[in-house]
């Protein structure tokens, strides 16, 4: 016989669902929004339901955001509309925003390919982004996906998908971390940031 | 041989450790031998000092299986004190359970870090019966045996032969589900063309340089030629390595019809194989006598340990496991002289304690029955 009431075992299956939690952070998450009901159980309730029914995937770039059709990034004049970053997730997108270093626009591919997770191009917004490059005004691409083995054949991928000469392609510098001391680097890294080296 | 700096292991301690509740040993820097009835622990002391080094270990084994079978809801650990150039250093590893993911953890001097970097600290070779089917098992089982032993030289080695074995399956997938999309594989067996390539001249280099060690005389052991053989090679012989790189991919590129049939790749760095001659008699290993496999095969070992201690100048720790099993009285003094006379830390196991008295006089002898 279980000591779980079958509603505390849903909500603790579901929760261990969410990515980085186990059965075990489950149980402590539960636990605690049932211990702070009016704290953090009611506004979360609240949160989650009013980003239900507002976020929405943008049209153009596919970054979540409750402006619309499209996002804020998207709508925003102030922003350089010929160069598009291509990352790989929304939070790949976010970490380029917090940077606050980027002024442009994104693409965000949903994904790399992967073939032993079934993951193909068409599984990826890798159309979307060359109809983008055709109609816009597209004068620069970045591509930003993560320095993994996907993300770097990916990236190599996407480069002969869009290709066109009169379109600079860029891709964000492999190399020596800010405040990184090259004793601790891999040979990799090094090596790296001696082929992406750059005057003064 | 030039002054070499020492690395030897001092303290080690064992928490359900395979049948060891708890064990702690103290050893010097000479030759040490466990002896002992079978089942006592002998291996599992050198399973246990060879997961100071990134992987699996000499068993191979999966992280749960290691902890002691009656121990419930705990990990197992194990912690050294070794002696490195002259400095104190302590490396603990072990299976935490209170991670949701079956990883390793380790610590160096107290602080946490990685599997890979503990080759940057303790180099150990080792010897096990289950390597003594080395020269008659398959090709794929003697490029592994080379290729743990170059990581030891090289540790961006074993980055290449990933990002290898990661293009190729990705390729192999993509042809035999029938998804010919030629940029995407275009794509994989340029990675795979760019890697062969790096895998390959990591491989050459390091045979040119153990040759050396393996033609030195050794009295009763035999001397041996190593080579490497295969369509990459002979690329790599034959052109410059960015014209290598671009047949291979071109090889790769014509054989995708074949490949999609037959599964995996015709050509690639996991087609190339070891090939080990025993100078002596002109015969290639697998048709050598079993003990002669293992003089073959300590050879190799002993050369490889000669060359850790040239190229890093800093002592590689040794772990024979059974190793006199098959090998006749001259041969057992040989190997005796040579591991004193390399002066680096030799573990030495067997269940015949009289057939390593030659050691008494310059060994420690760990007796498992009186624990």
């Amino acid at each position: 016989m279980t000591m779980i009431s079958q509603e505390i075992d849903r909500l603790i299956k579901l929760l261990a669902k969410l990515p980085g939690l186990g059965p075990r952070s489950g149980r402590r998450m539960a636990l605690h929004l049932i211990k702070k009901k009016t704290s953090v159980m009611d506004p979360l309730i609240a949160a989650l339901q009013e980003v239900r029914a507002t976020v929405q995937t943008c049209i153009n770039c596919g970054n979540l955001d409750s402006a619309g059709k499209q996002c804020g990034v998207c709508l925003d004049e102030k922003r350089d509309a010929t160069t598009i970053c291509v990352v790989e997730g929304v939070d790949d997108l976010w970490a380029m925003e917090r940077s606050n270093s980027y002024k442009g626009h994104y693409h965000v591919l949903g994904g790399v390919l992967s073939a032993l997770d079934g993951v193909g191009p068409d599984d990826l917004t890798i159309s979307k982004l060359q109809d983008r490059v055709k109609n816009d005004n597209v004068q620069e691409i970045i591509i930003a996906l993560n320095a993994t083995l996907e993300g770097q054949t990916t990236a190599h991928y996407l480069l002969e998908r869009i290709y066109n000469p009169n379109i600079k392609v860029t891709r964000l510098a492999h190399g020596v971390p800010v405040g990184g001391e090259l004793d601790y680097l891999d040979d990799g890294t090094i090596s790296a940031a001696l082929s992406s080296r750059r005057p003064f | 041989m030039q002054q070499i700096q020492p690395c030897w292991l001092r303290t080690l301690k064992l928490q359900n450790f395979r049948n060891f509740s708890s064990l702690n040993i103290t050893v010097p820097k000479d030759p040490i031998i466990i002896a002992g009835p079978n089942g006592i622990g002998k291996t599992n002391i050198l399973e246990a000092i060879s997961l100071f080094s990134p992987g699996k270990g000499l068993r191979q084994s999966k992280l749960g299986i290691i902890k002691k079978s009656d121990v419930q809801d705990q990990g197992w650990f194990i912690n050294a004190d070794f002696e490195h150039q002259h400095q104190d250093l302590n490396i603990g590893t072990g299976l935490d359970l209170s991670t949701a993911s079956e990883r390793r953890i380790v610590k160096v001097n107290g602080e946490k870090s990685s599997q890979t970097a503990l080759n940057d600290w303790i180099k150990i070779l080792w010897q096990t019966p289950q390597m003594d089917r080395l020269f008659i098992d398959g090709m794929t089982i003697r490029r592994k045996f080379f290729d743990k032993l170059l990581v030891n030289f090289s540790p961006e080695h074993s980055k290449h032969l990933y990002r290898y074995d990661y293009a190729l399956r990705e390729r192999s997938k993509l042809l035999r589900e029938g998804i010919m999309d030629q940029k995407w594989l275009a794509v994989l067996e340029q990675k795979m063309a760019q890697e062969s390539i790096a895998i390959t001249a990591n491989r050459l280099d390091y045979l040119s340089q153990l040759q050396g060690f393996l033609e030195q005389e050794i009295e009763g052991f035999p001397k041996i030629a190593v080579s490497l053989e295969g369509d990459v090679e002979t690329l790599i012989h034959e052109n410059s390595a960015t014209v290598a790189e671009e047949r291979l991919q071109e090889r790769l590129c014509q054989n995708r019809s074949r490949d999609s049939v037959m599964g995996g790749s015709k050509i690639g760095a996991h087609q190339s194989e070891f090939l080990v001659l025993n100078l002596d008699c002109n015969q290639q290993a697998e048709v050598c006598s079993t003990g002669e496999q293992k003089a073959l095969l300590l050879t190799l070992i002993m050369a490889n340990a000669r060359l850790l201690a040239t190229v890093h100048e800093v002592a590689p720790i040794l772990l024979l496991d059974e190793v006199v099993a098959h090998l006749d009285e001259n041969r057992r003094q040989v190997l005796f002289n040579e591991i004193l006379k390399l002066g680096i830390q030799s573990w030495l196991t067997g269940t015949d304690v009289q057939v390593f008295e030659p050691l008494r006089k310059h060994g420690h002898f760990i007796n498992l029955n009186e624990r």
